[in-house]
């Protein structure tokens, strides 16, 4: 799973100088998450995978204008968002700027693995949350993604859509209010209401840590 | 304190899209586990709401399409390639002028010298070349890549040097000062060496860890071949085949063998590594070589069950929770011996 990814001061420093290593390091921390990204508004990994490499080039040529180290994810983002989508509109011959517009798609899809409730009402919960999710615009599907699956800050999403900090905090507020209105909370509430005490015992334990014994429901 | 919010006044939205309520959902510690069990004690009537709002988030869990490692690996390799081809096409004269520079620097020497032994300006050549030295992050791994691009992964505080310009001396060398995890390219011509304090090792392309320390040093075989060959005990070089393990004790200069799950003395370098299939017979063995514990398991029905996922090795006492939690156990420590069998209900 993606956790926090800050990336050490020393390893900014040392790639900024010019240490190959450094800049290798802050590749492949963040590769998989942008490509991850990525395949969310086309599945052309190809393409996806020439935006990330075309993006990382520019970061290696520009990398001492950089201001700080706690931008670099942003800046990643950001660049590789509007990269990929003027790429993206340009094979669809559309004339218009699509970054300023919500004219993209964007597939945010809800996973069934891992959630082990009842089989029956898990599938039921499911199908309920993904149809809720297609009734999302991309951008607020977008603002979903990077709070709940990249947790990121209100202040950073809000940089990478280019939109207030309050917009980008109404556009979260009102995606979960639509996700939470198709769904009806109860069956699942139940079967996760009984895993709570593990939940306590994990206590001060980080999830990332947990590992999964294979008798044990995967679903925290 | 500073996340004294009306929290009272929030509905399940509210918490939802809070950043401190987020931050104990997905990454709980002491903090914040502290602050909303009191919470919550605090104000029952809100119980409902935060679990249904603790049950959302944790049920929004989106399709990933995240490389392997070796996609990645291969994606880095050629954006490496790009840059180079992008610095060649950028300083061609800066790179001619310097080795001009360096061609005067070489006639100016023998001309002053007037006979200059061959092996005189080898030893003048080796004098030059450089020993650079990488040190790892003081808390998490670092990659190197050597000049060869075999890779090295050094973990927390590990160091380790070489020469700048290692492809004039025929011989790959390298010096390591705690743990690390080579990746060695293929290169028959060129004998890779690590040296460690107590031992040497003759690689062939392979990759295998390395941990060395002041009263131990193990190493783990994942691929191909390698030969040790221990400072105190030159005579018996050791060959190892993948899932070996070999631990020098400098204390009375001991040598152990065995074979073990190589994987899991490797996991260190990658975050988050998902393992397969582990045993907790292994696990076991590995918390005897890196904790220095004695582990016994009550049954060996137990000492079979298996395990998957991502597991932290680095802090014995997460490891030790981590296990008692996934496996339903309970782990005694008495001195140094550590009693695992099943929780008794």
């Amino acid at each position: 799973m993606n956790e926090h990814q800050h990336i050490d001061l020393a390893i900014w420093e040392a790639c900024k100088e010019g240490d190959k290593n450094a800049y290798a390091h802050i590749y492949k921390l963040y590769y998989p998450g942008l490509f991850n990204y990525g395949c969310k508004f086309t599945t052309d990994a190809a393409l996806v995978e020439d935006s990330i490499q075309e993006i990382f080039v520019r970061f290696w040529t520009n990398r001492e204008k950089l201001a700080a180290v706690r931008e670099l994810r942003s800046y990643l983002f950001v660049s590789f968002r509007h990269y990929l989508l003027k790429l993206l509109s340009q094979y669809r011959k559309i004339q218009e700027d699509v970054t300023a517009t919500d004219d993209y798609a964007f597939e945010l899809e809800i996973s069934a693995e891992q959630q082990r409730v009842n089989a029956e009402e898990q599938q039921q919960q499911i199908q309920l949350l993904t149809s809720a999710m297609r009734r999302l615009t991309p951008r607020q599907k977008e603002a979903v993604f990077f709070r709940f699956y990249e947790n990121m800050s209100y202040e950073e999403i809000a940089g990478i859509l280019n939109i207030s900090v309050k917009a980008t905090y109404k556009l979260v507020a009102r995606a979960i209010i639509m996700l939470r209105d198709a769904y009806h909370t109860e069956p699942l509430m139940k079967a996760l209401l009984t895993i709570t005490p593990l939940a306590v015992a994990l206590g001060s334990m980080q999830l990332s840590m947990m590992i999964c014994a294979q008798n044990l429901p995967h679903s925290l | 304190m500073e996340h004294q919010k009306e929290y009272e006044h929030y509905n399940i939205e509210d918490f939802i899209t809070d950043d401190y309520f987020l931050q104990w959902v997905r990454f709980p510690d002491a903090a914040t586990d502290t602050f909303w069990q009191r919470w919550i004690a605090a104000h029952p009537h809100k119980r409902q709401q935060v679990e249904q709002a603790r049950a959302f988030i944790l049920g929004l869990r989106f399709k990933e399409t995240r490389p392997a490692a070796a996609a990645v690996a291969t994606a880095l390799e050629r954006n490496l390639a790009m840059i180079a081809a992008l610095e060649k096409e950028e300083q061609p004269p800066t790179i001619r002028r310097r080795n001009i520079r360096k061609l005067w620097r070489w006639a100016a020497a023998a001309a002053v010298t007037g006979l200059v032994t061959l092996a005189g300006l080898q030893f003048l050549h080796k004098k030059q070349s450089r020993l650079v030295a990488y040190t790892g992050f003081a808390d998490s791994v670092r990659s190197i890549r050597l000049p060869d691009s075999s890779e090295v992964i050094l973990n927390a505080n590990a160091s380790i040097s070489f020469h700048q310009d290692w492809e004039h001396s025929g011989n790959r060398e390298v010096w390591l000062k705690g743990e690390a995890f080579f990746d060695v390219k293929q290169a028959p011509a060129h004998p890779f060496i690590v040296h460690s304090a107590n031992m040497d090792i003759d690689v062939l392309g392979t990759s295998f860890n390395v941990k060395e320390g002041a009263a131990y040093t193990n190493v783990t075989l994942n691929t191909g071949k390698i030969k040790v060959r221990f400072s105190d005990l030159p005579e018996k070089p050791f060959y190892l085949a993948p899932g070996d393990f070999v631990q020098y004790s400098a204390r009375n200069n001991k040598i152990t063998k065995k074979r073990v799950n190589a994987d899991l003395y490797a996991v260190w370098k990658e975050e988050g590594r998902q393992l397969k299939n582990v045993t907790l017979k292994e696990i076991a063995v590995y918390i005897e070589d890196i904790y220095g514990y004695h582990v016994q398991i009550s049954n060996s029905r137990l000492a079979a069950e298996k395990l998957s996922g991502g597991l932290r090795v680095k802090d014995e006492k997460l490891l030790l929770e981590t296990l008692a939690f996934a496996l339903d156990l309970q782990i005694d420590k008495k001195a140094d011996t550590l009693l695992i069998q099943p929780k008794r209900k």
